[in-house]
């Protein structure tokens, strides 16, 4: 299977390539701001006739200091609910062929994303890890806020 | 089977039993359908069973045969129609609809849907056993009885099996007609499907069919090994005999077939394939020029003769009026004889032969004897001709691709505004204004493709009301108005359910029991009346009963009680107000206000649901003359006039029906309510209360000061608010795009469109900014 690897602050994620229905370019869209909602629900976009959701991963993993710079891309995913919604993140490293055998189940501690939202982790040829995520879980809209 | 086709199923057998229903309502009282009706009922039977057996639903389609049968025999005169029978069919078509949804949901229960079965067999053969007169000794009627019953559960069961045979004949037959198939490559399919029912037939004890079948499969296996060649003319045979088979084996299930009439008809059909072997041969003469393919095409539809109704099986109307125009086309030869003489109608009494081919076209016997099965495929296929069913979702996508021309066009114009060089701004702008025209009607040529009449909402409330009033054991007239008046596809299903509750009060707490309205003076049989009718831009559906009409006092005296409302609210309230109480949701929980006031259980819950297809409600209401409930709904969901206002720096559209007037207030309109910071608008007397729509988004206003910005006085539900923006800027017509779709609903804002400059708009949702505006205080 093929997995999309993206960066967000230090750290890298990753995501199974089918769940991604389009990559667009951060600076290129117009965000339409929402009011009373989660400060991590950015706004809505418009694709195409298409009115999707963007969530600012960032805030949600609770990262400080976010910025917006030329490589910050929205990757839209297609949710097992069939929604389209869109994430934004600090750039794509890469795209990798992976076997799901080198999935190793996520410890308990020593993450620093909440364990609901964790698949696996995965270890790349470089030798870092990558964590794989579980972006139904991630973007789930009814969870508990 | 692909899900796909079974929804599109279930959905013209939606619209059939709406038909069905209405056909049999409008006639319950007068005990008696006209012959035209009773041809619908029979043609909505058989539509109905052959699709569920194109999609596998055989349950339904079997039960469904029985009741075509039944159907038929009326429609033959063999059953002479009355209130009762006309109440049993209307029993047995709700059961039919019940059995299609079970076995559709695939909760179908074989025990109780062969009893079912069973007990309308039953009674088919009760009401059929009340017009014999002369009965033969019980105990033969017993035994036949059993033996028929027997049969008849065998064939129940099986009867799936050979529906599904005789569609998958008529399938094929059907192919070559149309030109789908060669028909020298159907033959072995058709050889095969009658073989396999002559098969099923003998499982069933059937004991003539078998052999008359035998003749066809002879007669097919002769075609098969190429010893005469299967035409067109001998696939409308074989359309032919399959039909007359169908009603032989429904013959013999009920024992109208003995040893006598089965031979005359099985004579009669071997005449009638020596008949075809000469038009074979003449074919075969004429160079195998294909026949016209109507030729053997009934058009019995206009004989009068056709409701002869007599038992006696038919021989077939092989050649029948219509066979002199395409003998014509044939047999182009024969100049010498003027062929429509010698073919006329008139000319059934045998002919002088003129030549050694005529014998091939002899007039068929004198046949007066004649129920031909009739199918009325043509009447189907020219329905179909003027009309195709599409799918909703694409007429949404064809929508959504005029949605995106409408945006791309705001686009240009105000790219256009860019432009520097005046004499090039005009020449685009004028351009500009023709496509906008131009979109403006192929949007409205798309909406009225969503567009369907009311009598599609209509047709499912007589059974409703009918139902109704009998279990409350109360006298209704049921009436509608405005059957043709159109309506967004979209709306009907929306629509159904307020409806469906609006009535149900009518009916239950509206309109009194007969001798109370005798003891009023009252005519004993109250009235019900929906009509629906359009203006300026919305539908306007209301329903009347001329009932007691609602208890103004009672409701009142209930919603201060409640505190749903205090008595100083009261005090200003119109009477039109405290009418509108019946929907207020603090009163119709409570349960035991029905029983004194009349109305509101769930009346809320109607208001609500109107209110999310963008429309309202008004009830009035006097005593004992009755109560009427106007419903006014916008034409579409999918587009709609909104105002743009502005809050702080953010712009956000105002759905121009929600508004009642707009203005910028002076100091003394302004009131504060006791020592809280409630704000109202008084205006003409009239107490709004005001909302700050800067403090509900919590966004940065330009004007804190009431006086310095705009209120927007809008409607929602029963009450008016004014809500301050710092100011409103254009109108326009948006389309109206889902946010839950992709996200979920969000308070306060209703929906989102797309700009012009390809962003997202909000279109402001009055009703929840009211509801939670009035959680908060």
């Amino acid at each position: 299977m093929e997995y999309v690897v993206f960066k967000l602050d230090e750290e890298n994620y990753t995501i199974p390539l089918e769940k991604i229905k389009e990559i667009l370019v951060y600076s290129q869209v117009i965000i339409t701001e929402l009011f009373n909602e989660d400060p991590w629900m950015k706004g809505m976009i418009n694709l195409r006739g298409e009115v999707i959701p963007i969530v600012d991963l960032r805030v949600k993993f609770d990262i400080k200091d976010v910025t917006f710079g030329e490589n910050t891309v929205i990757i839209v995913i297609k949710t097992n609910e069939n929604k389209l919604i869109g994430i934004i993140v600090d750039n794509i490293e890469s795209i990798i062929e992976l076997d799901t055998q080198v999935i190793v189940a996520a410890p308990e501690m020593g993450v620093s994303v909440d364990p609901r939202y964790l698949e696996g982790l995965i270890k790349l040829n470089n030798k870092q890890m990558t964590t794989l995520l579980n972006i139904d879980a991630v973007l789930r809209l009814e969870e508990a806020a | 089977m692909s899900q796909e086709i079974r929804d599109f199923f279930m959905e013209e057998a939606g619209e059939l039993f709406d038909n069905l229903h209405s056909i049999l309502l409008k006639n319950e009282e007068a005990g008696e359908i006209s012959p035209e009706e009773i041809d619908s009922l029979f043609r909505d039977m058989h539509t109905l069973k052959g699709g569920a057996g194109s999609v596998e639903m055989l349950k339904f389609s079997g039960f469904t045969h029985h009741l075509e049968n039944f159907m038929d025999m009326v429609r033959n005169g063999e059953i002479a129609l009355n209130a009762q029978i006309i109440d049993f069919l209307i029993e047995s078509v709700g059961t039919m609809q019940d059995i299609l949804q079970e076995e559709y949901d695939e909760e179908l229960d074989e025990a109780e849907y062969t009893q079912t079965l069973q007990q309308l067999i039953q009674n088919i053969e009760q009401i059929k056993n009340g017009r014999q007169v002369a009965a033969p000794t019980t105990e033969e009627v017993i035994q036949k009885e059993s033996k028929k019953q027997e049969k008849k559960h065998i064939f129940g069961d099986n009867a799936a099996e050979m529906i599904d045979l005789f569609e998958e004949l008529e399938h094929e037959t059907e192919a070559v007609e149309a030109g789908r198939i060669e028909p020298a490559d159907a033959v072995d399919a058709i050889f095969r499907i009658i073989h396999t029912i002559k098969g099923a037939s003998q499982f069933l004890n059937l004991k003539y069919f078998p052999a008359y079948l035998h003749e066809v499969e002879s007669l097919l296996d002769s075609a098969r090994n190429g010893e005469i060649p299967y035409t067109h003319t001998f696939n409308n045979f074989m359309m032919k005999v399959a039909d007359h088979a169908q009603g032989l084996i429904d013959q013999e299930l009920n024992a109208t077939v003995n040893h006598d009439n089965f031979h005359l008809e099985l004579d009669a059909l071997k005449e009638e394939i020596g008949e075809l072997l000469f038009v074979l041969e003449d074919e075969k003469s004429c160079k195998n020029e294909p026949l016209a393919f109507e030729l053997f095409d009934e058009v019995s539809e206009a004989k009068p003769d056709r409701e002869s109704s007599d038992d006696a099986p038919a021989a077939f109307a092989l050649f029948d009026a219509q066979t002199p125009v395409s003998m014509e086309t044939a047999t182009p030869s024969k100049e010498e004889v003027p062929a429509f003489e010698l073919f006329d109608e008139q000319s059934t009494v045998p002919a002088e032969p003129k030549n050694s081919q005529t014998h091939a076209s002899a007039p068929k016997k004198p046949a007066p004897k004649q129920p031909v099965r009739k199918k009325n495929v043509s009447l189907n296929k020219a329905a179909a001709a003027t009309s195709i069913r599409v799918n909703l979702d694409k007429i949404d996508q064809l929508m959504n691709r005029v949605g995106d021309l409408v945006i791309t066009k705001s686009m240009l114009f105000q790219f256009t505004e860019s432009l520097e060089d005046d004499h090039i701004y005009k020449e685009i702008y004028e351009k500009l204004i023709d496509l906008d025209s131009d979109i403006r009607e192929l949007q409205e040529s798309v909406m009225s493709v969503r567009m369907v009449p009311m009598e599609s909402v209509y047709s499912r409330l007589p059974k409703m009301v009918r139902d109704l009033a009998k279990k409350l054991d109360k006298k209704i007239k049921f009436e509608h108005i405005g059957d043709t008046v159109e309506i967004d596809k979209m709306m009907v299903e929306g629509l159904m359910d307020p409806l469906t509750h609006i009535i149900r009060n009518s009916l239950d707490h509206g309109v009194e029991h007969p001798d109370v309205r005798l003891q009023k003076g009252k005519p004993e049989i109250g009235k019900l009346i929906i009509s629906a009718e359009q203006e300026s831009g919305n539908i306007i559906i209301s329903i009347r009963d001329d009932g007691a009409g609602i208890n103004v006092d009672k409701v009142v005296h209930k919603a201060v009680e409640n505190g749903a409302i205090t008595e100083e609210e009261l005090s200003r309230m119109s009477e039109q107000d405290k009418l509108m109480l019946v929907f207020h949701p603090g009163l119709s929980t409570a349960e035991h206000v029905t029983d004194v006031s009349g109305r509101g259980v769930g009346m809320d819950v109607v208001m609500n649901n109107i209110n999310a297809l963008g429309g309202h409600i008004r009830v009035y209401s006097k005593k004992d003359r009755g109560t009427e409930f106007q419903i006014i709904l916008p034409l579409t969901l999918a587009i709609l006039d909104g105002l743009n206002v502005l809050i702080g720096e953010k712009k956000f559209i105002l759905p121009l029906n929600a508004i009642v007037e707009s203005l910028q207030p002076k100091s003394h309109m302004i009131k504060r309510v006791g020592k809280s910071d409630k704000e109202i608008l008084m205006l003409r007397r009239e107490f709004i209360p005001i909302i700050r729509l800067y403090d509900f988004f919590n966004i940065e206003p330009n004007y804190e000061d009431l006086e310095e910005g705009m209120l927007i006085v809008v409607k929602s539900a029963s009450s008016k608010v004014a809500l301050f923006v710092d100011d409103f800027l254009n109108q326009e017509q948006i389309v109206v795009k889902s946010l839950e779709k992709n996200y979920k609903k969000i308070n306060g804002i209703g929906a989102a469109t797309i700009r012009g400059d390809g962003s997202i708009g909000l279109i402001l949702d009055v009703t929840s900014i009211v509801e939670n505006h009035k959680a908060e205080v």
